[in-house]
């Protein structure tokens, strides 16, 4: 199945995140670490002016805006608008067997990813994060134009291009794959990016018939890609071994995750494309992006 | 060329196996194409077992396997031979001498075929000419020394007919030594017969080069040799060169044209190499038989000709005189005896001696002189048959030549001077010859003449008295018969010339002596010319130029040959046969040492191993072709699904196959359907084609008229068979008994039974009603079966009568009663709620009821006119309606003319 149209991407991913409605960032991350621009609409850490309320025992004197209080009998604390805008970054393995489904009926496992990155990155820039390509080159955004620049990004990577760099501000980061890559490897690609953030989700977009390994008979296998092809006599034979396997990557990258202190996602493009996003979602609402 | 034992008949098939290499890597690089998919999660398994990387390479036994496969089927295409005495040094070339007598015939494809396979060993070094001579004479005689290449030798052979005389080996030893070859190897393919030269011709070989004999003798009796009539019919003599026991052979005798009128199987006994198959045929047929041959075995030998010398004995009947009343002629009965078994001459006996006869019937005569004695006795002795009648001359003839000494008188039997009552004839001993003839039990001796007591008198007596006298007795004089009858030839004496057992007698006498046809019988004048020859293998065809008349003298002296080829001539004295088979050649088994002998000699040739090679290949393939699907894990979805599916199309076919002739089943399916859409008739299908016709057109017509003028609107009719059809469909079922009809088979009977039992109205229609009889008595045998009860006369006042139309009888073109089931009357026992399902009459409604179904005018004429035939509607339409309706209109509707009716009948009573 070739790439689908960015911009048919772009609608569905607009319908996907309005079914996912406003992701907000949740009072536990409001560290300074996460210090941005975006308003929260609500009293927080910020630099605009949110509101004035009554002053209580709880506040301390320092707080007390005197200035306003002056004008009254009673004592007022000055409150901003929480501006806790985060920075999510998005990565999709641009590897040929990434991009690449098993029928033509299937979605390539890339476009699923991109969809679910952009309706994600949709659903986050509505409520004011900032959200880029991880190794874009562009700076991340909010606002509208967020996904589609995601979108752009993302289609620009290279199959031969190096795992990117880790940003240099701390940010939240996605990355999607099919991880099928040695274990080690993706362990040294994740470390430095996770040193950088400490939120991210590795969402793992697979095809129907990798989960289910429907082969029999004498079959010659080969990864998109590569020249290198594989012989199995009996292709029946290893299924369980690769089942087993399987299930077994699975299991480390979980643990890979938790172990850089992420979530992990997986996802088979035969379902619907909005079962991980609710998932996703639940990984950032535990990593402090929630509503 | 060859390979150690191996000969190669086509070497450059061997060209084949510089191909294997190049297959090896070609089966190497091709194993079976798997199917390929792309699959990411791969990388998963880098590290999974390497070993299933083995198949990707076909497996090197499997390889071979292969290879072998393919090696074996190009030195199959070779021709390879098992040759291993084909090491021989052929320098000077090969001669292969073939016996191509007719004792060939019978093997002469062995024979061929062994000297072809000597042809391919000779060919294979290359070096040396090829040589042919072949061992009986010809007209034209080949040049054995003419040296031949392996093709043209090959070609030799297969175009060598055998001859149809012998081989004559002394002769082509011959011409051998005449020509300067001096062979490397000889290769003798014979047909193993002595034929008083093999030991010496061998030898002869032998001394010339290394000597292989290879033998090919027939393997069950290969010649007839001789056949003659006896009194039972023939008896054919053949021979065989095998001693095995329990060996058979078939006899035929075939006429001129070739048809086989008899045949007979003989058994060899034990280690005999003859047998006697005696032909129990009749006289008359016999005559017709004009050859005997053995049952495959075709050569010149295994068929024996019949001449007219064998065929029927020539009798002289001497002294015959033209006389004015032929009854009282002597000779008439003996003449009227023999002449549909012999040839008759009737000359003077001097003359008849020196004619080709075999037996002199002598009438009563006295005096013969010393010197015609002295030519008699000699003539018998050379093997004649003289047969002698006694009458008053010879009563009164002292001395005479007879077979014993006779009384000077003779015995009168019952005249009116003697005491004595006629006799009669015994019972024939078993020592005579003519034993096994019926006694005449009705024949009176009056007279005889009588033998003199001696102690010989009894064996030499073949018939006698019932009171012991002589009446036939018989002397055998060298190879001859001297036979007197001791009662005139004529019904003087005895009423003997009357019976059949006098023609028996005759017969059985004319051909008791020793050796007919003798020397004699073929006189020594002209020539006999040839009309018909046989070729090698005993076919009959015209004689070719080369083939030579034969002076009658030396006929019997001479041997078939090129010139005198065996057959038919034709010369003064008749046709005569020359035939092959005698004397039949002996075998030979005493080899010399010199030579190297193989029996049954096809066995080393040629044919065997390129086959053996090529199946052998084919099974590798086969075997191959299982592995194979054994890898790529097929075999068990073969063994499982596609084997139920074979199956399944397997039996679908057979059922297929089983129920295509059932033809009628889908025309009687199709009947069904179209009686189960619309009402319509029946009518019985009897095979009678005008009669079916009519009784369609009746049913036709009454349906017709009930469309008219009813609601009831049968279709078209059908006819339907009872046996197959289903007659619960129909409302009324016909049956017009055709004048010659069967009664109906079980299986209709049953069917029949079955549609009146579930409410089926079956009308029989006899046609046949006439003043005082009804219906056939033939009735009761036809419906033999049918499940019916007691039936009645339709009585006046029957629903039948007044379901429709009111109607006083049941008219159809004849005028009978209508008989209905008596249980239809007997309300208390009745069926089908009293209503009749058979109807019998004979009044053939369905005649009165025909029309045409295209012009609507009625079908046959009928006495009464178109009131008669309406009558014969409103029947029928009264019929329909009972049959619809049941007794519905036995009451009600009609109860106001009922009625009247009974008002008019009560009147009438008053």
């Amino acid at each position: 199945m070739p790439q689908a149209p960015l911009s048919q991407l772009k609608a569905e991913a607009a319908a996907l995140a309005g079914d996912l409605g406003t992701l907000t960032t949740r009072a536990r991350a409001a560290s300074a670490a996460h210090l941005g621009s975006a308003g929260r609409r609500k009293a927080g850490m910020g630099e605009n002016f949110w509101q004035y309320r009554r002053h209580t025992t709880e506040d301390s004197v320092e707080r007390v805006d005197w200035r306003r209080s002056a004008r009254e009998e009673n004592l007022f604390v000055r409150e901003t608008e929480l501006e806790t805008a985060r920075t999510f970054l998005f990565w999709c393995d641009p590897s040929p067997g990434f991009n690449w489904s098993s029928a033509d009926s299937a979605p390539l496992k890339a476009d699923r990813a991109l969809l679910l990155c952009m309706a994600l990155a949709g659903a986050l820039s509505r409520s004011g994060e900032r959200c880029g390509a991880l190794g874009g080159g562009r700076s991340a955004v909010s606002g509208a134009r967020a996904p589609s620049r995601v979108g752009e990004d993302i289609r620009n990577f290279k199959p031969d291009l190096p795992f990117p760099k880790p940003p240099r501000d701390t940010a939240a980061a996605v990355i999607c794959s099919d991880f099928y890559s040695p274990l080690e490897e993706w362990r040294a690609r994740l470390s430095p990016v996770a040193a950088k953030c400490r939120d991210g989700v590795l969402l793992q977009v697979c095809d129907p018939i990798e989960e289910a390994y429907p082969f029999n008979g004498r079959v010659r296998f080969f990864r998109p890609g590569q020249d290198r092809e594989r012989l199995i006599g009996r292709a029946e034979s290893i299924r369980e071994g690769y089942l087993d396997k399987f299930a077994k990557r699975r299991q480390d990258m979980t643990d890979l995750a938790a172990e850089l202190g992420w979530r992990f996602v997986s996802h088979v493009t035969s379902e619907e494309a909005r079962t991980p996003l609710g998932k996703l979602a639940y990984g950032f609402e535990l990593s402090g992006v929630a509503a | 060329m060859s390979l150690g034992p191996f000969l190669f008949l086509q070497p450059w098939a061997l060209l084949g196996l510089i191909a294997l290499p190049l297959l090896w890597l070609l089966l190497r690089a091709t194993p079976p194409e798997p199917k390929r998919f792309a699959l990411p999660s791969l990388a998963l398994l880098e590290d999974l077992k390497p070993e299933e990387e083995t198949p990707a390479r076909t497996p090197w036994w499997l390889l071979l396997l292969r290879m072998i496969a393919l090696a074996l089927a190009i030195l199959g295409f070779a021709r390879p031979t098992w040759a291993p005495n084909a090491q021989v040094n052929t320098i000077g070339g090969t001669l292969i001498v073939v016996d191509d007598g007719w004792t060939s015939a019978e093997r002469w494809r062995d024979i061929i075929r062994t000297a072809t396979a000597a042809v391919d060993e000779a060919s294979q070094d290359g070096g040396g000419a090829i040589h042919v001579m072949f061992t009986a004479p010809r007209d034209v005689a080949r040049d054995p020394s003419e040296a031949l290449d392996a093709e043209s030798a090959r070609q030799l052979l297969r175009n060598a007919r055998p001859a149809a005389w012998l081989p004559d080996r002394n002769a082509a030893l011959e011409q051998l030594n005449a020509t300067p070859l001096k062979p490397g190897r000889i290769v003798w393919a014979t047909d193993g017969f002595d034929h008083d030269s093999a030991a010496a011709f061998s030898r002869a070989l032998a001394s010339k080069a290394a000597t292989d004999v290879r033998i090919n003798r027939p393997k069950n009796a290969f010649a007839i040799t001789s056949a003659d009539s006896s009194a039972e019919g023939a008896r054919v003599a053949v021979v065989r060169s095998t001693t095995e026991p329990g060996v058979t052979a078939d006899i035929i005798a075939e006429t001129a044209e070739g048809a086989s009128i008899a045949s007979t199987r003989i058994a060899f006994s034990g280690g005999d190499t003859a047998a006697e198959a005696a032909f129990p045929i009749p006289a008359a047929a016999l005559n017709r038989v004009a050859r005997f041959r053995i049952g495959g075995s075709p050569s010149a030998g295994g068929v024996w000709l019949w001449d007219d010398t064998a065929r029927r004995p020539h009798v002289g009947l001497a002294d015959t005189r033209d006389e004015a009343q032929p009854l009282l002629s002597e000779h008439y009965y003996a003449r009227k005896a023999l002449q549909p078994y012999a040839q008759l001459t009737e000359k003077r006996l001097g003359d008849l001696l020196d004619a080709p006869i075999d037996a002199i019937i002598m009438g009563d005569r006295g005096t013969i002189d010393q010197a015609m004695n002295d030519r008699l006795t000699a003539w018998i002795e050379k093997g004649g048959v003289l047969i002698r009648f006694a009458g008053p001359r010879l009563a009164a003839q002292e001395g005479a030549l007879t077979p014993v000494a006779l009384r000077p008188t003779s015995r009168s039997l019952g005249s009116s001077l003697s005491w004595e009552t006629p006799q009669r004839i015994a019972d024939f001993p078993n020592t005579s010859p003519f034993f096994g003839i019926p006694r005449p039990t009705d024949t009176a001796v009056r007279q005889q003449v009588l033998a003199q007591p001696s102690s010989e008198l009894e064996s030499l007596t073949w018939a006698r008295l019932e009171d012991g006298t002589p009446l036939v007795t018989a002397r055998r004089m060298g190879r001859g018969e001297l036979i007197l009858f001791h009662v005139t030839a004529d019904p003087d004496w005895s009423d003997l010339p009357y019976t059949g057992a006098f023609v028996e007698m005759l017969r059985r006498s004319v051909v008791s002596g020793g050796e007919r046809s003798g020397p004699a019988a073929l006189g020594t004048e002209g020539t006999l010319t040839p009309t018909r020859v046989l070729d090698g293998f005993g076919v009959l065809s015209p004689p070719q130029s080369s083939a030579m008349p034969i002076p009658a003298a030396t006929f019997l002296t001479t041997r078939p040959g090129p010139a005198t080829p065996p057959g038919l001539y034709v010369g003064p004295g008749g046709e005569r046969a020359l035939n092959a088979g005698a004397p039949a050649p002996g075998a030979f088994n005493d080899w010399p040492p010199e030579v190297s002998v193989t029996e049954q000699a096809q066995i080393i040739e040629r044919a065997g191993l390129g086959g053996w090679m090529l199946a052998l290949a084919l099974a590798i393939v086969a075997a191959d072709l299982i592995i194979a699907l054994a890898f790529a894990g097929r075999l068990p979805r073969l063994w499982g699904r596609k084997a139920t599916a074979g199956f399944a199309i397997f039996f679908l076919a057979a059922a297929t196959l089983t129920l295509a002739p059932g033809a009628h089943a889908q025309a009687s399916d199709q009947l069904a359907r179209e009686a189960a859409a619309k009402l319509r008739f029946a009518y019985i299908k009897t095979g009678d084609r005008r009669l079916d016709d009519t009784t369609r057109a009746g049913l036709f017509g009454l349906s017709y008229q009930l469309g008219l003028r009813t609601s009831v609107e049968p279709d078209l009719p059908h006819g339907v068979d009872p046996a197959r059809d289903n007659l619960e469909l129909y409302p009324m079922i016909y049956y017009a008994v055709p004048r010659d009809a069967k009664p109906f088979s079980a299986a209709a009977v049953a069917r029949i039974n079955g549609y009146l039992r579930s409410g089926g109205a079956f009308i029989v229609d006899t046609r046949d009603a006439a003043p005082g009889r009804d219906v056939s008595a033939d009735l009761q045998r036809l419906l033999q079966g049918i499940d019916a009860p007691r039936l009645q006369p339709a009585p006046a006042n029957h629903v039948l009568t007044k379901s429709y139309y009111l109607i006083r009888s049941f008219p159809g073109r004849l005028n009978g009663r209508l008989w209905i089931e008596s249980g239809a009357l007997d309300r208390d026992s009745r069926r089908g709620d009293g209503v009749s399902g058979l109807f019998i009459g004979g009044s053939d409604w369905a005649g009165a009821w025909a029309i045409d179904q295209n012009s609507g005018k009625p079908l046959l004429t009928m006495d009464g006119g178109p009131q008669a035939r309406e009558m014969a509607y409103r029947f029928g339409i009264n019929l329909v309606m009972y049959i619809l309706t049941g007794n519905y209109k036995e009451d009600q509707v009609h109860i106001p003319d009922l009625l009247e009716r009974l008002g008019t009948s009560r009147d009438r009573a008053d």
